[in-house]
C-alpha cells in the first residue's frame, strides 16, 4: 500500500517537475512569472490530440510537432509583446504589468480553445493506455505514466547539460546573473531572452505531450496542472534545475500521501499549505540561491 | 474663482449628471439590462476596493476573492441560520474580513512584489479547498461544495436585502459605490495617500523618511478587505446563493485586478471606468453570442494584452488627456471669437 503510493508519488513528481521546469527557466532568467503556462500546456495537449486523431501517429512522435511549434510561439510572443514591456518596466520596482500580460494571454488562449472545442472532455488512446506493468512486491503501475516519468527525467538531463555544458546555456545563465556584464561580453541579451521564453514554452509542450497520454484533455485542464507548476517553482527556487526536480518530487509525494491518509481535496490543500509556508519562511525556495 | 475650485465644481457637476443619468436609466430599462448595469457597478465597486490595497499601496493581490467570499458567507450564515438581517451581516462580514486581512498581511507584507502576489493566490486556493471540503463548522452549516441557498422573500424587503424589483439593487450598489469612491478620494488626498504612494513607489526610500510602511499597508489591507466583504454580501443577495466555486474563485480575484488595471490603477475613478468598459463589452458579447462559450473571457484576455502593451497606465488617463485637449481647444476658440 505505502510502497505503491510512494512509487506513484515519485512518478507523478517527475512529471509535475517537468511541467514546472518551463516556468522555472523563464522566471530564473527573466524574473517573469509566466502565467500563461497552464494554457500553453493545454494547447500542446490539443496539438497532440489533433495529430493523433487526424494523422494517426503515435502520441510520443507528436513531440516532434508540438515542441517546435510551441518554441516558435514562445519566441514570437516574447519578441512582439513582452520585450517592449520588459524594457519599459525594468526600472519599475513592482513589475506587475508583465504578470498580467501573461495572465491575459492565458485567459485568451484558454477561452479561444473553449470557443472552438467546447468543454467536451477528450482523451488520446493508445495500445498501451491500459497496460499495467509490475513494479515489484506484486504492485502494478500504468505504463504510460512510467514512460512519462522517463521522458521527464530525460528532459531534465538534457536541460542540465544544455544549461551547464553548452555555450548558449552558459550565455543564458550569464544573462540571468548580470545583464550588463553579459552584454559587455558580447551576448545579445534580448535575443537570449527570446530563446529563454521559447525554451520555456517548448518545455511546456513536452509536459503537455506527457500529460496528454493519460490525462483528460479539456480547455480548462491548464489551470489544474498549472497551479502545481507554480508551487514547484516557489518550492524549488528560481533558476535551479535540480531544485525544480526535487520540489516536484516533494509535491508528488505530498499529494499522493495526502490522498492516501485523508482525501484528494486535503492532498491538494496540503500542497498549497506547503507553498505558503515556504513563501513565508524561505522566499528563495528550498534549494534556491540567495539573490 | 480660482481654477482648481472651478475644476472641482465642474467635476462634481459631471458626477451629479452621471448619477442622474443612471437613475433615469434605472426607471426605463427592463430587468435584463438592469441586471447588467448592477453587475457593472458591482465590479466597479469591487475593483475600487481592490485598488485601495493594490493600486494605492502597490501590494498586488490576486486573492481578493477571499474577502468577497468571507463577506458573502458571514452574512448568509447569519441570515439563514440566525435570522439576522444581511445589513448587520454585511458589517459583521466586513469586520471579520478586515481582521483576516490584517492576519494575512502581518506575515505577508514582508514579502516583495511577486512573492506577495503568489502568496495571495495560494491563500485563496487554500480557503477555496477548505470551504469546499467543510460540511459543518461546529453547529454552523457550510455545506461544502454544494453551497448555501438563501431562501427567497416575496416582494421588496429592505430588511432582508431582497428585492423583486431590480432597481432597488441598483440603488444599493450605487450607494455603496459612492461610499467607496469617497473613501478612495479621501485616502488619495490625505496624508495617508501620499505616504501609500511613497511606499508603492519606493519602500526603502519611504521608510528612511520615517514612514511606517507595514502599519500603512495593514491599514490599507483592512479598509480594502472591509469593502470587498461588504460587496460580497451584496453579491450573495443578488444571486441568492453562496457557493465556494463562485465566491472564492481565482477567476473572480483575477477579474478585479483586470478591471482595475484596465481602467487605471491607483486612480480614484479608474476602476469604475474600467468596469464600465470591460463589463459592458463582455456582457454584450455573452448576450449577443450566447451559443459561443468562452467568448467574453477571450475578449477579456485580448483586451488585457493590448491594453498593457499600448496603454500601461490604463484607459482613464487617456480619457482625461482627451477631455483636457477638448477643453483647451474650446477655450482657445472662445478666445479668438472674443
Amino acid at each position: 500500500m505505502y510502497y505503491e503510493t510512494l512509487i506513484l508519488g515519485l512518478v507523478m513528481g517527475c512529471i509535475y517537475s517537468a511541467t514546472a521546469l518551463g516556468v522555472n527557466i523563464i522566471y530564473g532568467i527573466m524574473q517573469i512569472v509566466n502565467w500563461a503556462h497552464g494554457s500553453i500546456l493545454m494547447i500542446a495537449m490539443f496539438i497532440v490530440y489533433g495529430a493523433t486523431v487526424l494523422l494517426g501517429i503515435n502520441p510520443y512522435l507528436t513531440l516532434l510537432i508540438a515542441v517546435p511549434v510551441m518554441f516558435a510561439f514562445g519566441y514570437a510572443f516574447q519578441d512582439i509583446v513582452i520585450r517592449p514591456l520588459y524594457l519599459r518596466e525594468r526600472a519599475d520596482s513592482n513589475p506587475v504589468g508583465l504578470l498580467l500580460c501573461t495572465a491575459g494571454l492565458g485567459i485568451a488562449l484558454e477561452n479561444i480553445m473553449l470557443m472552438i472545442f467546447k468543454s467536451t472532455p477528450r482523451s488520446v488512446s493508445m495500445d498501451i493506455s491500459l497496460t499495467y506493468i509490475s513494479i515489484g512486491f506484486g504492485r502494478k503501475l500504468s505504463l504510460v505514466k512510467l514512460i512519462g516519468a522517463g521522458i521527464a527525467l530525460l528532459v531534465f538531463a538534457i536541460m542540465w547539460f544544455y544549461m551547464n555544458r553548452t555555450y548558449p546555456g552558459k550565455a543564458l545563465r550569464a544573462t540571468a546573473q548580470d545583464r550588463e556584464a553579459a552584454q559587455l561580453m558580447g551576448i545579445n541579451v534580448l535575443r537570449y531572452y527570446n530563446i529563454a521564453f521559447g525554451i520555456g514554452c517548448a518545455l511546456c509542450a513536452v509536459a503537455g505531450v506527457i500529460f496528454a497520454t493519460f490525462y483528460t484533455i479539456t480547455p480548462s485542464v491548464g489551470t489544474t496542472i498549472g497551479s502545481k507548476a507554480f508551487i514547484i517553482l516557489v518550492l524549488g527556487g528560481k533558476g535551479s534545475v535540480g531544485g525544480c526536480l526535487l520540489a516536484g518530487l516533494i509535491i508528488g509525494l505530498v499529494e499522493a500521501f495526502g490522498g492516501l491518509f485523508f482525501d484528494s481535496y486535503t492532498g491538494q490543500m496540503l500542497c498549497f499549505v506547503i507553498f505558503a509556508l515556504v513563501l513565508f519562511l524561505k522566499p528563495n525556495g528550498l534549494f534556491g540561491k540567495k539573490v | 474663482m480660482n481654477t482648481s475650485k472651478k475644476s472641482t465644481i465642474v467635476r462634481l457637476a459631471a458626477l451629479a449628471a452621471a448619477l442622474a443619468f443612471v437613475l433615469v436609466l434605472a426607471e426605463c430599462l427592463n430587468s435584463y439590462y438592469l441586471q447588467i448595469i448592477i453587475y457593472i457597478f458591482m465590479f466597479a465597486y469591487f475593483a475600487s476596493a481592490w485598488n485601495i490595497l493594490s493600486g494605492f499601496a502597490g501590494q498586488f493581490s490576486l486573492g481578493h476573492a477571499i474577502f468577497i467570499g468571507i463577506g458573502a458567507y458571514t452574512s448568509t450564515i447569519l441570515y439563514v441560520q440566525y435570522g439576522i438581517s444581511p445589513w448587520i451581516g454585511m458589517l459583521a462580514g466586513g469586520l471579520l474580513a478586515a481582521l483576516v486581512g490584517v492576519i494575512i498581511g502581518f506575515p505577508c507584507f514582508k514579502l516583495k512584489s511577486t512573492y506577495f502576489t503568489l502568496t495571495t493566490i495560494a491563500l485563496a486556493n487554500i480557503l477555496l479547498l477548505l470551504v469546499q471540503n467543510t460540511r459543518k463548522l461546529g453547529s454552523i452549516k457550510i455545506n461544502g461544495a454544494r453551497g448555501i441557498q438563501i431562501p427567497a422573500v416575496s416582494g421588496n424587503s429592505l430588511a432582508a436585502m431582497q428585492f423583486v424589483d431590480k432597481k432597488y439593487y441598483l440603488y444599493v450598489i450605487l450607494g455603496m459605490l459612492i461610499v467607496v469612491l469617497a473613501v478612495c478620494q479621501w485616502i488619495k488626498s490625505s496624508k495617508m495617500g501620499y505616504q501609500l504612494a511613497a511606499v508603492a513607489n519606493n519602500q526603502d526610500a519611504a521608510e528612511s523618511l520615517c514612514v511606517n510602511s507595514r502599519a500603512l499597508k495593514l491599514k490599507a489591507m483592512a479598509i480594502s478587505a472591509f469593502f470587498c466583504a461588504a460587496g460580497g454580501t451584496f453579491y450573495a443577495q443578488v444571486i441568492l446563493f453562496c457557493n465556494p466555486a463562485r465566491l472564492f474563485a481565482e477567476s473572480l480575484s483575477d477579474k478585479l485586478a483586470i478591471v482595475a488595471m484596465l481602467g487605471g490603477k491607483a486612480t480614484v475613478f479608474g476602476p469604475t471606468v474600467g468596469a464600465v468598459i470591460v463589463e459592458s463589452i463582455s456582457q454584450f458579447a455573452s448576450a449577443r453570442f450566447a451559443g459561443t462559450q468562452g467568448l467574453n473571457l477571450a475578449i477579456y484576455g485580448i483586451m488585457l494584452i493590448v491594453c498593457i502593451r499600448f496603454f500601461p497606465d490604463g484607459i482613464l488617463p487617456i480619457l482625461q488627456k482627451l477631455v483636457r485637449r477638448l477643453v483647451a481647444r474650446l477655450r482657445s476658440k472662445g478666445e479668438t471669437t472674443k
